[in-house]
């Protein structure tokens, strides 16, 4: 083992969002826009969640996530714990994408996601990442 | 020596842990950045390991390969 490191704090872009709100049923994509919640105009994009009277709103230059539940009662903070962590996924898969990296993914028992990003033979340096010839990853 | 990976566990609400396995030397710092700024805030220090002392020569002569 190398080294290992905890952070927290998606940042995430649009096409990350928009896969991450696809795997909540019932959840809506609204896009980049100003969304009213209860007592304010949030701009950024737009998350409409299952069960939330307003929607959830991501700040474009921080990636801070904007929501009014009053405390739980008007959308269950769950849903949007379960957004955060798939937004962490699919931004881990894009990032892996860009590079050429395999990745999967696998559900762990205790809710947390696990991904194991292969990066063959080229230790990951910059401009590494390339599959060997004839076969992934 | 097996190849290098990088293991990211993410659990409901985004903190994400990410352990680099198989690198020797520095190289392992370089090799999961993309993925580290991907999550905005650092909760821990970096735990290093070993191989992150390790002399790198061997590496450097693969990747010239």
């Amino acid at each position: 083992m190398s080294h290992t490191v905890t952070r927290e704090g998606v940042k995430c872009s649009q096409e990350g969002w928009q896969k991450a709100v696809a795997r909540i049923s019932g959840a809506e994509y609204l896009g980049v826009g100003k969304f009213k919640q209860y007592s304010k105009l949030q701009e950024g994009i737009g998350i409409k969640l299952p069960g939330y009277q307003y929607p959830v709103v991501v700040d474009l230059v921080t990636n801070e996530i904007a929501s009014d539940t009053y405390n739980g009662n008007w959308g269950d903070l769950k849903v949007q714990e379960n957004l955060l962590q798939f937004a962490g996924v699919e931004a881990t898969k894009l990032e892996a994408a860009s590079k050429g990296y395999d990745i999967t993914e696998t559900l762990l028992d205790n809710g947390d996601i696990q991904l194991n990003v292969s990066t063959g033979n080229s230790f990951g340096v910059d401009g590494g990442g390339v599959a060997p010839a004839g076969g992934s990853l | 020596m097996s190849k290098p990976d990088i293991k990211i566990t993410i659990k409901p609400g985004g903190k994400a842990s990410i352990e680099v396995n198989n690198v020797q030397g520095q190289n392992c710092v370089s090799l999961s950045k993309g993925f580290e700024d991907l999550f905005v805030k650092q909760v821990n220090e970096r735990s290093l390991k070993t191989e992150y002392y390790t002399d790198t020569e061997q590496h450097l002569n693969i990747e010239e390969t």
